[in-house]
């Protein structure tokens, strides 16, 4: 019962965030800070985990192309696991990391000091006010983020391929670049946009639906976390299964 | 704003167990209560932040409850509330929470400057324009929330609590200032407080505006006016006792009188 009666007031959240995007007043001002906070903030961490993931795929699949002598095919694979499955989940999960639960934190410090309930008192909207600049904010930089770690992960497969295998630029660069199409980049792009929703909004509600002072915002943090990285790589899967489907590639 | 048979619960039991009363414009009425006797949800009752289970609020003959809340955002900047605690906006400067209410409403920046200066000088805040809500102390937060509060000339003000946990002479200063607001602005409020000193000091005193100084009722203006000041004891989440500072004075309630002591 409590789950359902969560899972409805997470609904109504939700789609009066969505809303609150399409009528007055705006909150331009909120909406470009959290883009900095997010887009901006997370650029290291994601920059510097997509170089490592991308350098680590090519010594993993290196290893099994070696054995039938396709070293030159690593450019393929690393191009192709990074756009359509790693670049999106990786950095949707690290995004959640730091700012699902930096959201549950906030909002959630702003609920048990009575921040809320003030702005409320003062005739504002916490939803328009508070959530709506936070995903829109993530939706929006998500993807973004996402291009940037894909960029780099085959920057850092490159140097790993080059060191290791010693595979010349052109050859990597042409084969991952060839090897990927439209509906590849489609792919990757439009989990972000899911993804970005789904953190942002558990973050958002967890935050605003803290019991339990001080503590209860520890909880709110860790559930915020969790919760989205779960809903995250379920909703990958349900993704990746619709998309191939429509990019003409089914089971 | 009148309240009937107001009852409101979390989990097990009703925390306010029907509640009746009614606030008069330009009156202050004060709200007395241990903690845990109802107070702070009465006031947000009021405001409209919390929903009663049964039972009606009135505000200027608006069914709160009949509200949603999006109407309830534009009938709550008639009012202004100060929170137990100040509920300062921590990542904002003290000149930017006076003036949070003011740039919602699309006022242009000269008008709220000018209008956060009153304000902050009106709580002898001036000096503090710029400094952020943690460096403050907790008088100084509760000053600032009152200023945040006046701001945009609410009808009614709700204050929860404004002395607790302040020592006496803050205490004082606070209460000065709810005196000035209520005989030079008329400003109708209702005031929680567990400290029934402090309902007196609203009941025997009032504002100077020639001398600045609070002096206390001569007998002809407490006849006049003490009349207008009706205290509200809550016990329990019900209304124990309702009626003037003279009639606590006389009362041979037991309960009261610990309140006396």
């Amino acid at each position: 019962m409590q789950g359902v009666l969560s899972f409805q007031n997470y609904s109504v959240l939700s789609i009066r965030a969505m809303a609150s995007v399409f009528t007055p007043p705006h909150y331009v001002g909120d909406l470009l800070e959290q883009m900095d906070i997010i887009g901006v903030g997370s650029l290291p961490v994601v920059l510097i985990t997509g170089f490592f993931i991308g350098a680590v795929m090519v010594l993993q699949t290196a290893t099994q192309f070696a054995r039938f002598g396709q070293t030159a095919l690593t450019g393929d694979a690393v191009s192709t696991a990074l756009v359509r499955e790693l670049g999106p989940t990786i950095t949707g999960l690290l995004v959640a990391g730091r700012n699902s639960s930096g959201m549950a934190s906030e909002l959630g410090s702003m609920l048990v000091t009575e921040q809320v309930d003030a702005m409320r008192a003062m005739g504002t909207d916490p939803i328009r006010k508070l959530v709506t600049p936070r995903v829109l904010a993530t939706i929006l930089m998500l993807p973004l983020l996402v291009a940037m770690s894909d960029l780099i992960g085959l920057v850092g497969g490159f140097f790993v391929s080059f060191l290791t295998l010693h595979l010349n630029s052109v050859e990597f660069w042409t084969r991952a670049v060839n090897t990927l199409d439209f509906s590849d980049l489609m792919q990757g792009l439009t989990k972000p946009l899911f993804f970005g929703f789904i953190l942002s909004t558990v973050g958002c509600y967890k935050g605003l639906s803290v019991t339990g002072g001080t503590q209860g915002v520890g909880r709110a943090t860790t559930q915020a976390v969790v919760i989205s990285s779960v809903f995250i790589i379920a909703t990958d899967v349900v993704l990746t299964k619709v998309m191939l489907y429509f990019a003409g590639r089914p089971l | 704003m009148s309240f009937e048979d107001v009852h409101l619960g979390f989990t097990e039991a009703d925390v306010l167990r029907g509640i009746s009363f009614q606030v008069a414009q330009h009156e202050t009425k004060v709200l007395i209560g241990e903690s845990g006797s109802g107070k702070t949800l009465t006031m947000k009752l009021g405001a409209g932040l919390l929903q009663p289970d049964s039972g009606r609020v009135l505000f200027s003959g608006q069914d709160l409850s009949k509200l949603t809340e999006v109407e309830l955002f534009d009938l709550r900047r008639r009012i202004g509330f100060v929170f137990q605690e100040g509920a300062l906006f921590d990542s904002l400067s003290v000149a930017e929470n006076v003036a949070y209410r003011l740039y919602e409403e699309g006022q242009d920046d000269d008008k709220v400057d000018a209008r956060v200066n009153e304000v902050l000088n009106f709580v002898e805040m001036g000096d503090a324009v710029d400094r952020m809500p943690s460096d403050l102390s907790g008088g100084m937060r509760r000053r600032v929330s009152i200023a945040r509060a006046l701001a945009s000339s609410p009808d009614v003000v709700f204050y929860d609590s404004p002395t607790a946990g302040l020592d006496p002479v803050t205490s004082q200063t606070i209460i000065t200032l709810l005196l000035r607001l209520r005989d030079t602005q008329g400003v109708t409020a209702l005031l929680a407080t567990h400290r029934l000193q402090d309902a007196f000091a609203m009941a025997n005193y009032r504002f100077d505006p020639q001398s600045s100084r609070v002096v206390p009722f001569t007998k002809d203006e407490a006849a006049r006016d003490v009349g207008d000041i009706k205290f509200l004891l809550l016990k329990e989440g019900r209304v124990y006792f309702e009626g003037t500072p003279q009639a606590v004075l006389d009362s041979q309630d037991p309960y009261l009188r610990k309140f006396l002591v």
